[in-house]
């Protein structure tokens, strides 16, 4: 990749509208370019920029950022990291099977279904490193906005392992889109037309002269850059033929690029009215020059980050920008992040956080040290799962993630994380809904071991026991905040300890008429316990109760599905 | 964002807002809900099928009798001989036996050449128009099924009216106003935990303190629509889950998540709670490529799941007034890429299943020669088979529903 994070910096640096220096909004010379002075710099907007541009902040980091000013936050998040770039960091490195492919010929049969076997293990524990390496890099939350603006590309660029099948392909595209993801959108399009994942993912190693395969020609003009409405069929049926050819070399576990040029159709074509006997990189130039290319990146950019409908004046006001710079993401994003728009009351608090952003930002928040094994299926469960994106338009963002079902599942999420909900909880909502089944009756007597065995049947059918399981196995104990966070600051009224609890918990102001219904929350589940109010303080076992049961019920709110 | 609330969750919100307020909640609200049998109120039931990812209509009702097809499809036609003949014209795939059984029986209507004008090969535009029988797709406004929903159920609203099992719903169910319920598993369907602190949190809307709280436009709006989803998850809950948990059968379903989402549509439909549309997805009918192994395997699983869940569906009065729509967003080219798969075409058939459905052929098959850039020229628009089932099952305006007048057919 020619344009790294350096790139990026160089071209902030030497674009037409220098930015980074000219503060305030005086002597600037577009009105669109409104200085950084207008944003109403508090703590709200500081946790709103790392929500969006990251996954959340823990909350005693908030204040020197209110403090640091916007600039310096987004100079932060969008810094070149020492760890990209040559000997970049990356979620997992791929590690070859250990066996060759000569050692897998010359087996016997028998010995060959035993590889075959040892393969897949070897493909399940690499592709659980690579999802969970990213997981813990979001946790750790050292590198945000590449990890935010990486998950974006995935659902933009989307392949999924169930069809590529090999965990190394994944891998790679993951760190090719990593390396782009706030470089160069010109880059990542000619990156992704030779990315081995993508077109197997697409079929087009099987597109070739004489018998076109249009998946991918069709795919990366209605989902990757243009966007429906700005081609043709013809266009789409030219594409393909500019795109025979290009495939991948296998070998055993990897796969390289590999245009065959046998397998090429070399005549004339005509593409969005350029002719010329085209290849793929040639599409992708022709896509880069078509102005619907740069609305399309600009507009998914923007309502992906702030969470609402953009109205076409600011999508070409940005598009403009990244003809101008060539396509650079980074500087776009820098200058949305500091555009006093992106902080208008439309859109703080208004994004519904997707399954990742629920789970890894409940975690931060609640300073819980889930497993990130945990928080994969956990967002699998909730319609999130990721390198496996449900079709090649990836995932459907806003309402569309709540529904009835995931939204209990949400919640029932949280009661795991704090403890309230595990199999033992299970178990019993099994063995009530076998006495009302009366499936005891039908099944005559039985032995306590035969009902626990019974129960365990039925409770495996629960989405959520898969989730305590992974926890009990990994020893997860709850996070202790809330009760520290009570004791120091001493709170012993309902109304502080709500105030307290929900402003550490929730990513936004919860309105006034949630706070009361959470204060009377609280007094029940205290009384519960046997709590007294003056006493929540104290920290102890029967407190953290108390405290684990209010959080289960916060995070199960609509409130909580909000950032 | 500023619709009215229906009046159940004006009673919820009033009830849960008052501190003596569960006093008065029903009792579905303590999870202790009796299914009551409703009577049937305007329609009977209908389970929307989708096959997803563009089936080859050519390879489930296969028209051997024309010369052209295996010119067209040398590597993927099937062999005259395994075909289960329904005429010297046309025969069911080899893994079709038991609808063939069903067409026999007459009980299954083949609807051929559906499509609409214009037809757009991109997956995700043409679902838009099958699902909201618009061609400008979502930019029309709800799902067909949410707006008929809307219009024959306002006075009765119900969030679990309409269900969609196994995931996401599709956009066909989307309405503002009666937002469908779609769940995963009936029985892990609910929230864990004190469900009428829970039920609080959905109805958290009291006085506004002006003074204290300025109204926050964007959290605002978002929040409403949650609160409405976490009231309808409430509601349902208890409904669904009990139905699923009492149920009984003797009929012996496949071992395939279609099924296994098949089977739980059956147990809704037995309990007669008041659901009285239920879809389900099944993936996988992409085939760009080595299509005749991969789709045989789909039309056989999808032929055994519907032979099962017809059976189990015969058991019971409410079952056989019961009608299946199977349907794809198009059909694929006529012609094999080169990869022995089929890319994106047009037309395709849709199917109806059921007791009350006149079973036979309906609208004309395409000609595989005079063919429409390469695809089935559509003989039947699809929203002709809406405007049929509007009527036919629920009594219903198709004009209001679906905006334009469409020829009905006389398959109900």
């Amino acid at each position: 990749m020619g344009a790294s994070l350096e790139g990026l910096a160089a071209s902030g640096a030497s674009s037409a509208e220098p930015f980074v220096g000219s503060e305030g909004s005086e002597g600037s010379g577009s009105t669109a370019d409104v200085g950084f002075d207008d944003i109403p710099w508090d703590r709200r907007a500081v946790e709103h920029v790392w929500n969006r541009a990251g996954f959340g902040i823990r909350a005693e980091q908030v204040d020197e950022w209110v403090e640091a000013g916007p600039r310096a936050l987004v100079e932060h998040l969008v810094r070149p990291r020492p760890t990209v770039g040559e000997g970049a960091w990356v979620p997992h490195e791929y590690e070859r099977l250990p066996y060759s492919a000569e050692a897998f010929n010359r087996a016997s049969d028998g010995e060959k279904r035993e590889l075959r076997k040892r393969r897949n293990r070897w493909y399940r524990d690499q592709f659980a490193a690579l999802r969970e390496g990213w997981v813990e890099s979001m946790l750790a939350g050292d590198d945000p906005l590449r990890d935010r603006m990486t998950l974006m590309w995935h659902g933009v660029f989307t392949s999924s392992l169930e069809t590529v099948k090999r965990p190394a392909l994944m891998i790679e595209q993951h760190n090719t889109i990593r390396a782009q993801a706030l470089g160069s959108y010109s880059a990542l399009l000619h990156a992704m037309l030779e990315d081995p994942a993508l077109l197997v993912y697409l079929d087009n190693d099987d597109n070739r002269k004489g018998r076109p395969n249009e998946n991918l020609a069709r795919e990366v003009m209605e989902l990757f850059s243009l966007g429906e409405g700005n081609y043709g069929e013809v266009d789409i049926r030219e594409a393909a033929r500019s795109l025979t050819g290009a495939g991948v070399a296998p070998a055993l576990d990897v796969a390289t690029y590999r245009f065959n040029p046998k397998r090429h159709d070399d005549e004339p074509k005509v593409i969005l009215g350029v002719r010329g006997n085209h290849g793929p990189a040639d599409l992708a130039d022709i896509l880069l020059g078509q102005p619907a290319c740069a609305t399309y990146v600009a507009r998914t950019v923007i309502e992906y980050l702030e969470g609402v409908p953009a109205t076409d004046e600011r999508v070409e006001e940005y598009a403009a920008r990244l003809r101008e710079t060539g396509y650079d993401v980074g500087y776009l994003v820098e200058r949305l992040l500091l555009d006093p728009r992106f902080y208008r009351d439309e859109v703080i608090g208004a994004r519904v956080a997707s399954p990742v952003d629920f789970l890894v930002g409940s975690a931060i928040r609640l300073e819980a040290e889930l497993p990130p094994a945990f928080i994969v299926e956990a967002a699998a469960d909730l319609g999130q799962d990721l390198f496996q994106p449900p079709n090649v338009k990836g995932w459907d963002e806003g309402l569309a993630w709540i529904t009835t079902s995931t939204f209990m599942m949400r919640g029932n999420i949280a009661g795991a994380i704090v403890g309230a909900v595990d199999i033992e909880t299970l178990r019993a909502d099994a063995s009530d809904m076998m006495d009302m089944s009366g499936a005891m009756d039908e099944m005559g007597p039985m032995t306590g071991k035969e009902k626990r065995k019974a129960e365990g049947q039925q409770v495996k059918r629960y989405e959520v026991a898969g989730l305590a399981n992974i926890l009990r196995r990994a020893k997860y104990e709850p996070s202790s905040m809330e009760a520290r966070v009570v004791r120091d600051a001493n709170a012993s009224s309902d109304r502080e300890v709500v105030a307290l609890l929900t402003g550490r918990l929730l990513a936004i102001e919860p309105p006034v008429e949630t706070l009361q219904m959470l204060e009377l929350q609280l007094g029940q589940i205290r009384e519960k316990y046997e709590v007294e109010e003056a006493d929540m303080p104290r920290f102890r076992r029967k407190n953290q109760r108390v405290f684990h049961d209010f959080t289960h019920l916060v995070l199960s709110l609509p409130e909580a599905q909000l950032h | 964002m500023n619709l009215p609330k229906p009046d159940r969750r004006a009673f919820l919100r009033a009830a849960a807002a008052s501190a003596a307020g569960f006093s008065l909640l029903p009792e579905v609200l303590a999870g202790g809900v009796q299914l009551q049998s409703l009577p049937g109120s305007g329609g009977k039931n209908l389970v929307l099928i989708q096959l997803s990812g563009g089936n080859d209509g050519l390879a489930t009702v296969v028209p051997y009798g024309d010369d052209q097809l295996r010119r067209h499809r040398r590597s993927t036609a099937h062999k005259t001989s395994d075909l289960l003949k329904i005429d010297d014209y046309r025969g069911f795939n080899p893994g079709l036996e038991a609808l063939r059984r069903r067409f026999d029986e007459g009980q299954m209507a083949i609807v051929e050449g559906c499509g609409y004008p214009e037809a757009i090969r991109s997956h995700f535009k043409s679902y838009e128009v099958w699902h909201t029988a618009h061609r400008a797709g979502r930019i029309s406004g709800d799902g067909w099924i949410g707006r008929l929903a809307a219009s024959q159920w306002a006075e009765e609203p119900r969030p679990d009216r309409v269900v969609h099992f196994g995931g996401k719903a599709p956009y066909s169910l989307f309405s503002r106003e009666q937002p469908p319920v779609a769940l995963a598993s009936p029985t892990g369907y609910r929230w864990f935990g004190d469900e009428e602190a829970y039920a609080r949190g959905g109805a958290a809307i009291c006085e506004h303190e002006m003074e204290r709280d300025p109204r926050h436009v964007g959290r605002d709006g978002a929040l409403d629509r949650l609160r409405e989803t976490l009231d309808d998850a409430r509601e349902s809950s208890g409904r669904i889950r009990r139905a699923a948990a009492t149920y009984r059968t003797g009929v012996e379903y496949p071992k395939t998540r279609l099924s296994a989402e098949l089977r739980d549509v059956a147990a809704l439909v037995s309990a007669r709670s008041g659901t009285q549309i239920f879809s389900v997805t099944d993936n996988g009918y992409d085939t760009h490529s080595k299509q005749r192994q991969a789709h045989d395997r789909k039309i056989k699983d999808l032929g055994d799941a519907l032979g099962a869940f017809m059976a189990d569906l015969d058991r019971s009065e409410v079952g056989r007034e019961t009608v299946v729509l199977v349907f794809s967003e198009f059909g694929r080219r006529v012609a094999e890429n080169g990869s022995a798969g089929h890319d994106h075409g047009k037309a395709g058939p849709m199917f109806l299943l059921g007791h009350s459905v006149k079973g036979g052929l309906y609208g004309a098959h395409p000609s595989l020669t005079e063919l429409d850039a390469g695809d089935l020229a559509f003989t039947t628009d699809f929203r002709s088979v809406y405007a049929t089932l509007i009527q036919g099952l629920f009594d219903a305006d198709p004009v209001a529903v679906l905006g334009t007048e469409y020829p009905l057919l006389p398959l109900i």
